[in-house]
Parts: C-alpha cells; sequence; structure tokens
C-alpha cells in the first residue's frame, strides 16, 4: 500500500515537471495584469469583451517614443537612428503610424465627386431648419473674406461652398502637431518633439519579449542621447509598464520568498538543532509549489502574480505539516517514525479535508483568479499532505528530543493563558482589548474597490507618460463607446444616431468632444439624406437665387445626376484617413464593431445612460467596470467563503458533534470576522485582497484549532509549539508583504499579519472544555 | 576701380539697412498695428468684383487679425496654428499648418511687408523692395514663397506703410487689397490674435 502510494507520489512529481518545462519553454508564463483576475463576462457581452480585448491588442501592441532637441534636423536624425535599430532587430514593423500620406490637394480631389452627401454637421442642422439663406450668407461672406482662399475654380463647382465646411469640420481644431518627413512634431519653448510611433512585432506581455525589447530601447536610446548633446528621449507604452511591473513584482517576491526561506530555516534549526527537519519542510514546501504551479498551468495559460503570492501561503500549511511531524520528536516516550506520523494523522487528515472542502468552495465561483488560487492551493496542499504521509517516514532517522527551558517557557505562557483560572482577569482583559479594537473598527470600517488605488504604476514611467500627454496635448478619456452591427452601414447609421445625443451633451458641457468614423465617412442612408436635403432646398430655384446674388455665372452649379456615394472602403483603399482604422475594431462578415472615443469627460453618469437608450451599443468605462467587478466578487467570494464554512462545520459535527465543532472552528472564525475591523481601528481598508487572505486566515487557523483539539495531554506542548513555528514562519513571510509597494498586496499582507496573529493565540480554545 | 566698386557695394548696402530701418515700424510689446481694408475679388465668371471692407489687426509675432464688416461680418485669424474663419461668430473654416506648411509663410509675407521688415522678407524669401519716388514695390512669386500656396504672384506697394496688395492666382482669379488708416494702439483682448479666437 506504502510503495503504490510512494509510487504514485513519484509519478505525480514527475507528471509536474514535465508540465511545468513544456509550459515554460520562453520564460514562466507569468501573469501580472491585475485585469486577468477578473471573470469573463456573460453571453450577451461578448461583444464588448471582444472588442476590448482588439481594442487592448491595438492600444497596448504600440509605443511611442519623443525625440526632442532645439535644432529639429537633429532630433528628426535621432529618429530615424532609433526607429532603424529597433526595425534592423525585427522589434517594430513600422515607425511611423496613423500618418496622412497623402497631400491635403489630393484628399480634396478624392471626396469632392461626394461633397453633396458630404454635409458638414453645422449645415445639416441649417438645412433641417430650412436656414438656407444662412447657407447662402456664409458661402457669399466666405467668398469675400479677405486673402481669398476660395477661388473661382471651387465656387463653380460648389457654390454653397458645402464641400470645405466638411473638411474643415474634420480637422482636429486643438491639434498642435505640425510634420516633418512623416513624423509628427510640435514645437514647444524653442525645442522640438518629434513623435514616433511604433508597432511592436512581438507581444508586449511576453516576458521573453518585454527581456530584449525593453534593455535594447533604453541602451539604444541612451547611445543616442550620447552621440547628440541636448538631445532627450521619452518614452511610453503598455510594455515598458509590463516590463517594470513584473521585473519590481519579481523583485518584491524574491525578496519576500527569501526572508520567509530563511526565517523558516532559522527558526527550524534553533528548535530542533538538526538540518533534517529543514531538508523535510523544504521538500514538504517544493513539491506543494510544483504541483500547485503544474495544476493551474494545465488549466490556465499563465499563471497570475497574484496567484504565486496567495500560493506562497501554501508554504506555510505545508510548513505546518512538516512542523508537526519533526516535533514528534519532543514526544516524552521514544517513538519510531510511524508513530509519529500515526499521532499527528487524524489532525493532519482533517485539517487538509477543511482547506481542500474550502478552496474546492472558491473554485465554484466564475472568477479566473479565484479559480486558479483554489486550484494551485487545493493541489499543492494536497501533494504537501502526501510528502509528509508517504515520504517523512521514509526519510525520517531522527531519535527523540528533549525540548528546552527557553522554549517550554515560551509554551508555557500561551499554554498557561488559556488554562490557568488565576489568569481569568488577563484574559477578560485580552477579550475587552479586542472588543474596543472590533468597536473602533467597526465604526470606522470603510472597503475601497478603486483599481487606481490597488494597483500603482511606476512613478518614472507614469511621469514620462504625463509629460508626453502635455506635450501632445492628448486628453483622450479612459472611456469610450463600442458600436456593434452585422454590416458597416449599420454600426454607421447607429452611431450617427449616438453621435446625434453626443452633440446634445456637449452643448451641457458633459464632455468636450469626440471622434468617430461616421463623422469622417457617413452611413449611405446619411448621404442619400444628405443629397435629397440638398436637392430639395438648395438646389433648383434657390441656388439660381443664390448666384444672382454673388452675381456669379447661371451655369456654376452641382453635378447632382451622378448617384455616387463614398463608402468605408473607397477611404480605407486609398488610405485617406488613416487613422480611422483604429477606430474599427472588427470588420468580419456580420461583425462589424466601431470605437468611438471621447474627449474631456466631465459627466460620466449622462454618457452611461446613454448607451442605455441604444441596443448594440455599450459605454465602457474600464477603471469604473473593474472597481464595481472587484466590489461584487468581493462580496461573492465572502459569500461561498460562509457556505464552506458551513460546509466544514457539517464536516466537523461528525468528528466532534456540533458543539464540538463550533468550538474547533470558533478561534479561526473570530479571527476572520475580528480581523478586517481591527485593521480599520488602526485606519486599514478593506480590499478584495482583504478578503482574500481571510480565506487564508481561516485555512491556517483551522490547522491550528485542530491540532489542539486533536492533541492529547501529554503532548500538548508538542501541538503548541509546531502551531507557534507554523504561525512565526507564516508571519515573517506575510508581514513582509504588507510593506509591498501595490496597495493590494500590502492589504493581503497586513490582513494575513493580524489574522495569524489572532488564529494562533485563540487556538487553545478549541481544547479548552474537552 | 575694383576699390570703387567695393565701396559702392558698401555704400548700397549700408543704404539700404539705413532704408531697412527706417521703414521698419517699431511696436512695443504691448501694442498692435490696426489698419482699414478695401477689398476687391475679381473672379471668373462673376460679373462684378466682389467687394468687401473692414480693418486688420497685425500683433508682432502673434498673427493676424481680419475683422470684415460689409457685407458680411467675418473674422479671419491667421498665427502659427493656422487660419481659421469666422462667419458670423461661426466657425466655417479652419486650415491647420500642419497640413498646409505654406500658410506660415504667407503669415510671415504678411506680417513683415505690413511692419516693413524689409531684412527679414529678405532673407527669408529673398525678395527686396524696389523704389519709386518716395514709394515701394514687393513682389512675391510662387518660387519665392513655396507651391502648396496656389497664387501666381503678390505683389505689395505702400510709403510708410502698406498701401496696396494684389493676390494673381494662376486661374486669372485676382484680389486687390488697399489699406488705409494705418495706427498703432495699445493691446486689448479684443484686438489680441489668441482673444479673437475665443
Amino acid at each position: 500500500m506504502r510503495k503504490t502510494g510512494v509510487s504514485f507520489w513519484v509519478i505525480a512529481i514527475f507528471i509536474a515537471c514535465l508540465i511545468i518545462a513544456l509550459k515554460s519553454t520562453s520564460g514562466l508564463p507569468l501573469e501580472t495584469n491585475i485585469l486577468a483576475l477578473l471573470p469573463k463576462p456573460n453571453e450577451e457581452a461578448r461583444w464588448v469583451q471582444m472588442a476590448k480585448e482588439l481594442m487592448n491588442e491595438k492600444v497596448t501592441g504600440h509605443v511611442l517614443a519623443i525625440v526632442s532637441h532645439s535644432d529639429l534636423s537633429k532630433a528628426h536624425q535621432a529618429a530615424d537612428k532609433l526607429s532603424k535599430a529597433l526595425k534592423d532587430k525585427n522589434f517594430i514593423n513600422s515607425s511611423v503610424e496613423n500618418t496622412n500620406k497623402l497631400s491635403p490637394d489630393l484628399i480634396g480631389k478624392i471626396l469632392f465627386p461626394f461633397r453633396l452627401g458630404l454635409l458638414s454637421s453645422q449645415d445639416r442642422a441649417l438645412l433641417h431648419t430650412g436656414a438656407v439663406d444662412r447657407i447662402s450668407e456664409n458661402a457669399q461672406a466666405q467668398i469675400s473674406s479677405p486673402l481669398g482662399f476660395v477661388s473661382s475654380n471651387l465656387i463653380k463647382n460648389d457654390p454653397y461652398l458645402l464641400f470645405p465646411r466638411y473638411l474643415s469640420a474634420l480637422q482636429d481644431a486643438q491639434s498642435k502637431t505640425e510634420m516633418i518627413n512623416g513624423y509628427p512634431f510640435i514645437k514647444n519653448k524653442n525645442r522640438f518633439y518629434l513623435m514616433v510611433g511604433m508597432k511592436l512585432e512581438g507581444d508586449p506581455f511576453s516576458q521573453s519579449f518585454q527581456e530584449e525589447f525593453v534593455p535594447y530601447f533604453k541602451q539604444t536610446a541612451a547611445k543616442i542621447m550620447l552621440e547628440v548633446s541636448d538631445l532627450e528621449i521619452k518614452k511610453t507604452g503598455a510594455i515598458f509598464y509590463a516590463e517594470q511591473t513584473a521585473s519590481d513584482a519579481q523583485g518584491e517576491a524574491t525578496l519576500i520568498g527569501l526572508i520567509s526561506l530563511v526565517a523558516i530555516l532559522v527558526l527550524t534549526f534553533l528548535v530542533f538543532r538538526d538540518m533534517q527537519p529543514i531538508g523535510l519542510s523544504l521538500l514538504a514546501i517544493s513539491v506543494g509549489v510544483l504541483a500547485g504551479t503544474a495544476a493551474s498551468l494545465i488549466f490556465f495559460e499563465k499563471i497570475h502574480l497574484f496567484s504565486l503570492i496567495f500560493g506562497a501561503g501554501l508554504m506555510g500549511i505545508s510548513v505546518d505539516y512538516a512542523f508537526h511531524y519533526c516535533c514528534q520528536r519532543f514526544s516524552p516516550n521514544h517513538i519510531t517514525s510511524v508513530t509519529r506520523l500515526k499521532n499527528i494523522l487524524r489532525g493532519l487528515t482533517l485539517g487538509l479535508i477543511s482547506s481542500v472542502v474550502g478552496f474546492l468552495m472558491l473554485a465554484w465561483a466564475p472568477f479566473p483568479g479565484l479559480r486558479q488560487i483554489a486550484i494551485f492551493s487545493a493541489t499543492g496542499l494536497t501533494m504537501s499532505y502526501m510528502t509528509v504521509v508517504l515520504i517523512f517516514p521514509l526519510l525520517d532517522r531522527a531519535k527523540s528530543l528533549d525540548m528546552g527551558e527557553k522554549i517550554l517557557m515560551l509554551i508555557k505562557f500561551h499554554h498557561d493563558f488559556w488554562s490557568r483560572p488565576d489568569l481569568n482577569i488577563a484574559r477578560w482583559g485580552g477579550g475587552a482589548i479586542l472588543l474596543g479594537l472590533f468597536i473602533v473598527g467597526f465604526t470606522s470600517f470603510k472597503a475601497e474597490d478603486d483599481i487606481r488605488k490597488l494597483q500603482s504604476l511606476p512613478d518614472n514611467l507614469r511621469n514620462e507618460e504625463l509629460l508626453i500627454r502635455e506635450l501632445t496635448g492628448r486628453h483622450d478619456a479612459t472611456q469610450f463607446f463600442l458600436i456593434s452591427g452585422n454590416t458597416q452601414e449599420e454600426v454607421l447609421i447607429r452611431e450617427e444616431a449616438l453621435a446625434l445625443e453626443l452633440e446634445r451633451l456637449v452643448e451641457k458641457h458633459a464632455l468636450s468632444g469626440y471622434f468617430s468614423v461616421s463623422s469622417f465617412v457617413p452611413s449611405i442612408k446619411r448621404q442619400k439624406e444628405n443629397r435629397v436635403l440638398a436637392r430639395e432646398l438648395l438646389l433648383g430655384m434657390n441656388l439660381k437665387k443664390h448666384l444672382e446674388n454673388m452675381g456669379a455665372h447661371p451655369q456654376f452649379g452641382y453635378d447632382e445626376h451622378k448617384l455616387n456615394y463614398l463608402s468605408l472602403e473607397q477611404v480605407r483603399d486609398r488610405s485617406v484617413f488613416p487613422f480611422i482604422d483604429f477606430l474599427q475594431l472588427a470588420r468580419d462578415n456580420q461583425n462589424f464593431i466601431h470605437l468611438l472615443s471621447l474627449r474631456g469627460v466631465n459627466d460620466v453618469g449622462a454618457l452611461s445612460s446613454l448607451a442605455d437608450k441604444f441596443s448594440k451599443v455599450k459605454f465602457v468605462d474600464p477603471t469604473q467596470d473593474i472597481s464595481l467587478i472587484l466590489a461584487d466578487y468581493r462580496i461573492r467570494a465572502l459569500s461561498l467563503f460562509s457556505v464552506a464554512c458551513l460546509l466544514i462545520f457539517g464536516f466537523m459535527s461528525f468528528f466532534y458533534g456540533t458543539k464540538g465543532a463550533f468550538r474547533v472552528m470558533s478561534p479561526p472564525l473570530i479571527a476572520v470576522v475580528v480581523t478586517p475591523f481591527v485593521i480599520a481601528a488602526f485606519g486599514g481598508i478593506f480590499t478584495f485582497f482583504s478578503a482574500m487572505a481571510l480565506i487564508l486566515v481561516f485555512a491556517l487557523g483551522m490547522d491550528y484549532s485542530l491540532f489542539c483539539a486533536e492533541s492529547l495531554k501529554s503532548h500538548m506542548n508538542i501541538s503548541l509549539l509546531a502551531n507557534g513555528l507554523s504561525a512565526l514562519s507564516t508571519i515573517f513571510a506575510f508581514g513582509m508583504l504588507a510593506l509591498s509597494e501595490m496597495y493590494a498586496v500590502h492589504s493581503f499582507g497586513v490582513t494575513i499579519f493580524v489574522g495569524i496573529v489572532l488564529a494562533f493565540g485563540l487556538a487553545p480554545i478549541a481544547r479548552k472544555h474537552q | 576701380m575694383k576699390k570703387l566698386l567695393t565701396f559702392a557695394v558698401l555704400l548700397f548696402s549700408f543704404e539700404s539697412s539705413l532704408f531697412a530701418a527706417q521703414n521698419l515700424i517699431e511696436l512695443a510689446p504691448n501694442e498692435v498695428l490696426i489698419s482699414d481694408f478695401r477689398q476687391e475679388r475679381h473672379l471668373n465668371g462673376f460679373k462684378n468684383p466682389i467687394k468687401s471692407k473692414g480693418y486688420v489687426v497685425l500683433t508682432p509675432k502673434k498673427g493676424l487679425v481680419w475683422e470684415t464688416k460689409e457685407p458680411f461680418q467675418t473674422r479671419l485669424i491667421i498665427n502659427d496654428r493656422g487660419i481659421t474663419q469666422f462667419v458670423q461668430g461661426q466657425n466655417t473654416l479652419y486650415l491647420p499648418t500642419s497640413k498646409f506648411p505654406g500658410l506660415m509663410k504667407l503669415q510671415s509675407v504678411f506680417e513683415a511687408s505690413l511692419q516693413g521688415d524689409w531684412l527679414l522678407l529678405e532673407e527669408r524669401f529673398g525678395v527686396t523692395p524696389v523704389y519709386v519716388d518716395d514709394k515701394w514695390m514687393l513682389s512675391f512669386s510662387a518660387d519665392n514663397v513655396g507651391k502648396d500656396i496656389q497664387f501666381k504672384e503678390i505683389k505689395i506697394t505702400g510709403a510708410r506703410f502698406v498701401e496696396n496688395v494684389e493676390i494673381r492666382r494662376p486661374n486669372g482669379d485676382l484680389d486687390v487689397i488697399y489699406f488705409f488708416g494705418h495706427k498703432i494702439k495699445k493691446s486689448s483682448s479684443r484686438l489680441d490674435v489668441n482673444g479673437a479666437e475665443k
């Protein structure tokens, strides 16, 4: 039986190693984006999710460099050098994006034949109110204006000057950019800032691509800056954020892991004065983390950083198992390794089952992050347990030990606190302090789910991005609309209806402007309407009158019988407006999605409710959406946890009876309930990540309670020692997480710290009346 | 003879510089040059010239504001961002310099001509004034200014101030602008280029 178990254990380890090796050919697939923790949307919002992913791909796949110098030609040469160096290495496939290669004259010539269908929104509004005279006057005023930008050639074919007004309405009056050899540039305080837009050839979130691209970019930029004095190169792009966040997070995780490991090693050595328990602990930990990683990689493409950090909590539980086994060396009688295992097997098994039941309950949540953590933890813990049960007795050759005086004194204090009748006042005093903190915390309790506060961006990159935004004057809102339809025409029509409402909101200052495909190329329906409006109101007698007023030749006019309509395909094929490609997220058969970008949003509520008026139109506010989802899932995770507690209670009742189960579960439950309020009493905020930490507190606290409950009276000191070692190692590891720069990780660490102190301190309650 | 020739060239250069300095209309940082104008546009296919009148404000290094009062109220602003036209308060035309780089040159031509900055005109466009009695004349061709603005010739004449501008286009259209009543005034938000845009 044992042989079969060991064989199974060896095969499982081998398979885990194989899976990790296969999946990590280009580095461990680590996910650092906090958004990846979020659930997939429901059925009807699938197109929205697809559009978001497409947009994300477009945005994250680009980087922007700003090359600046007081001499335009030097800045230009440096920009060329930078993009050539990156192109030569195949890091980018083009250095110039969204620039119009056609001259304004040529664009005019391409679009001019469609002018009767292409009315500016101002002219269209005037025609709708029948203000033909205003259009006529506007044209005459433009013609009589100084410097005569309107020639007789134009007037001959467009006497109302509808076309120049359409073109003019498309110009971005806020843009400060000029062009030099395909590079947009801005002049600011005697310096020229050239924008070098680059499309990446690799995946910006691939660790291997980041490790190649980012250092090369930085080295090349530094070299160019050294060659030309006074030259500056600034950069922005998702890849720079992803690389630095991953590197900071890995650095932080490595440091925390190292301190945790050293603390465990020192503690173990101090208590056992022998290296074998260290070896056994490391074995249990390694097998747990290995199995957890492999299981996560089977079910998920990438391992989220948060799963790894949470998974590191496994170390606390698996070390817990190893400590309980090794502490059996302090048994009063000399016992064999098999007896050592037998003494703790029931507590160990109950602890594992309660933890796995809890984690599997979490796996039910439609939340990739929770599922990954649940699978990581349940698999890792099971393998750690198997290591203790199957492997430890085979390796353990140690003799029994005497517990030293100092250790015994420490344990005695904890034991006596809960057992000595004369310490009643101290216990009541401790309880009163805890209650006081609970009440203070209850009155100041605050939950926070704002993603901007939970995920901090590197300051240096943020400053560079702000500087670039400042220079380019790009204050695009993070919110946008998505419009979908089965045909291109359907999307354009929907977009035009939305734009009409947006114009009203612009007047009310809910936003300062928007950018849409249909403002450049109207739907065929809109073009037909424009033609009808023009024919009914501007042509015929009205045109005759207009020409007479101006004293122009009566033959001047429009080729109204040519029924040509401008299509998006024509515009795309000739690259008339290359930048609108960015707004067309999908254009497959029966799947067309457009993005409508917004500027200067002041009233999110008005825009959000606007989307409700239209079908297949979605207002997207990524920050707000994530924050709402985090809040929702904080509540869901706690609800699932409550259900898991009920299940564990039922399971414990089977072994201890209702009262006994209540007693065994009360220490971890008190710790879980009280911890958030104790933290709140000191000004801490409760987040989704605090909720996740509470689940780990419960799992570890259950172990402490179970080992106290299961321990023979003669072995109580041994159980308390093992619990103490486990709690200390967990506190060392997670106490460090509280120092993390990322608030999400910080709140996780603080919750673990307070929760574990409470769960460990209260654990002896589990056996008090036994 | 060679020495005499060198002396003559030097004297001419000196005289030219002196003249340039004399013709330059010095404006303090808070001053603007205002001039009334009358324009006639002779367009192909039109029976009569299109006439208009108003005033123009020059704010050195900032740009020009052309305010037309008759037959329609229009405002044309030329600055380093481009050309913006408002007809009866409504924005009807915007030509950014990023798309029409020649506009910057046109702005320089008018700014320098109105201010009598011959040195700048010579330096940038290789154009020098021709003098007849107490009057001067500047002539710009597409070769001087650039071909991205559609004109064949710009002829500017004046004495102390610019008096007349003729813009001739390749299709035969001709614009004639007469300037008069020049005065230097303190700048105000109404007259300032940036203020006019608001």
